[in-house]
């Protein structure tokens, strides 16, 4: 996605328009929640982590200044909750912990490290330009006219020259596709080592 | 150390004692964190694209949270709206007539503001006279968009704590289950959930009255709670601990003696997720303990843990056993 792109998206969303938001959820969620995850190491943590994002998002959508892209704001964002709950230190009732508040003072050092935060923040907007890249090549066009340049269905329609059901269906496959595809990544990306 | 072994440690491929090993590793220097932060960064990008969250079911969820509260809004706004309506016609139709105020009020009255909190949300809220209201999970508080002269009511269901704005002329009441609670200004929590067996007032600071329309009006001291069963004629009151009286608010769930079932009731509303009881013998467990703003993974291994407890997390429900 380019800057400008994701500047539109932003636009949308400041703007009210549900849909734009919806993908910006769909676009993001996943991984958000990989990075609260592996530094939280807590399931339910990591996805309230990842809704509070977007409740608070969405609820201070006019008052957003974003500078650089949305893949940089979503990051930090979940940098910082998660942060202030590894700072915390919690109190747990069993033998755990020790080892807990070892585990979450060493990850709140290595989710603080500037480098680490440069390498998570690149490849998560990396990651979604690929996954767009991936769309079928019409459903391609659709999404970027639709989502990342701001046209309505009726004018991505006529630019496009296909009818506005065409565009409907085509949005639904692009969101749908945007999820099943991101297993293709498991190929091309193996694991360290 | 070898790179690999810190990867495993990631992986969580290691048996606890090696686990503790590489985490003194990496915390007994600056070189050693720095290799961990790195690798760990790698192996977190390595999970990117791969589907780990049901994005589906909590972007409905969000819709959820965000329709609800629009349609506090548009309630509102069509309350106000409504009230300026009836306002207005009340004073061009009854113009002449001296009564015009307390039919307005009265009107006005009845349209009350309703603010609902879901499972595991809860909510602050500032009424008109200031008043504090914290909210807590699964509750309702209706109460009308002004207060009119003489007295400040309050409907709740669920659970909340008050910290009443001082006002002697205005005496403030809060009506949950049977039980009315009258104060002037002061702090306290009420609870009175539909499946709890009594409805319980605990004062923090400050003077109320508690009564029904069986019980006569009986002071508590700060730190005291009423409690009262449904359909009796018998507050019980008993100390209770500044902790305890609040412990909600500040994220903790304290339980004394407590049926588990009550527990999980609680948890349920607190984490929004289901239990199933999958053994008879739990029915008669009583859990004592506290749960200091843990999440549900850490609140289902203390009980395992300090009850033998075992647990099964499916996708709807979480199974005791």
């Amino acid at each position: 996605m380019t800057q400008a792109n994701s500047n539109n998206l932003i636009y949308l969303v400041k703007q009210g328009d549900e849909r734009a938001f919806e993908t910006l959820y769909h676009l993001y969620a996943n991984n958000l929640f990989v990075i609260a995850k592996s530094y939280l190491r807590d399931d339910y943590l990591a996805e309230e982590v990842v809704q509070d994002i977007f409740i608070s998002l969405w609820d201070r959508r006019k008052d957003l200044h974003i500078r650089g892209n949305m893949g940089g704001y979503l990051f930090k964002m979940v940098k910082n909750r998660c942060l202030d709950i590894l700072r915390k230190p919690r109190k747990l009732v069993s033998m755990e912990d020790e080892a807990t508040l070892l585990e979450n003072k060493i990850n709140f050092k290595a989710l603080q490290d500037k480098e680490a935060s440069f390498l998570l923040e690149e490849e998560l907007e990396k990651r979604i330009e690929e996954a767009v890249a991936l769309l079928p090549k019409t459903c391609k066009k659709v999404f970027l006219k639709t989502k990342m340049d701001g046209l309505n269905y009726k004018q991505t329609a006529e630019e496009l020259h296909i009818s506005v059901k065409t565009v409907e269906s085509h949005m639904t496959k692009a969101l749908k596709h945007m999820r099943l595809h991101l297993r293709e990544f498991l190929s091309c990306f193996s694991l360290i080592g | 150390m070898k790179d690999e072994t810190i990867v495993k440690y990631i992986r969580e491929e290691l048996e606890d004692n090696e686990r503790q090993e590489v985490m003194r590793w990496i915390a007994s220097s600056e070189e050693h964190q720095k290799k961990y932060n790195f690798l760990k960064a790698q192996h977190t990008v390595s999970g990117f694209n791969r589907p780990a969250l049901d994005v589906e079911k909590i972007y409905s969820r969000w819709k959820k949270h965000d329709k609800k509260q629009r349609q506090r809004k548009i309630l509102l706004r069509l309350t106000s709206a409504v009230a300026i309506f009836v306002l207005m016609w009340f004073v061009v139709d009854m113009l002449p007539s001296s009564d015009t105020k307390k039919d307005v009020v009265n009107t006005k009255e009845e349209k009350m503001v309703e603010v609902v909190t879901p499972r595991g949300i809860s909510r602050e809220i500032v009424l008109p006279d200031s008043t504090h209201v914290v909210l807590n999970v699964d509750s309702r508080l209706k109460y009308p968009p002004v207060f009119k002269d003489s007295i400040r009511e309050v409907f709740l269901t669920g659970e909340a704590y008050f910290e009443v704005i001082k006002d002697t002329r205005l005496p403030f009441i809060v009506h949950a289950g049977d039980m009315n609670i009258r104060v002037l200004g002061t702090s306290f929590n009420v609870r009175s959930y539909s499946g709890d067996s009594d409805t319980r007032t605990t004062l923090v600071e400050g003077t109320v009255e508690v009564s029904s329309d069986d019980v006569a009006p009986v002071k508590l001291k700060p730190l005291q709670a009423a409690m009262l069963n449904h359909g009796q004629t018998q507050l019980k009151i008993k100390e209770v601990s500044r902790e305890e009286a609040v412990s909600w608010k500040e994220g903790k769930l304290i339980f004394k003696e407590t049926p588990l079932e009550d527990v999980l009731e609680d948890l349920e509303r607190r984490y929004d997720v289901q239990f199933e009881i999958g053994s008879a013998v739990l029915y008669d467990y009583l859990f004592t303990g506290t749960f200091d703003n843990l999440t549900i993974d850490e609140v289902l291994r203390v009980l395992k843990i300090s009850s033998s407890i075992n647990y099964k997390k499916g996708k709807e429900k979480i199974t005791l056993y």
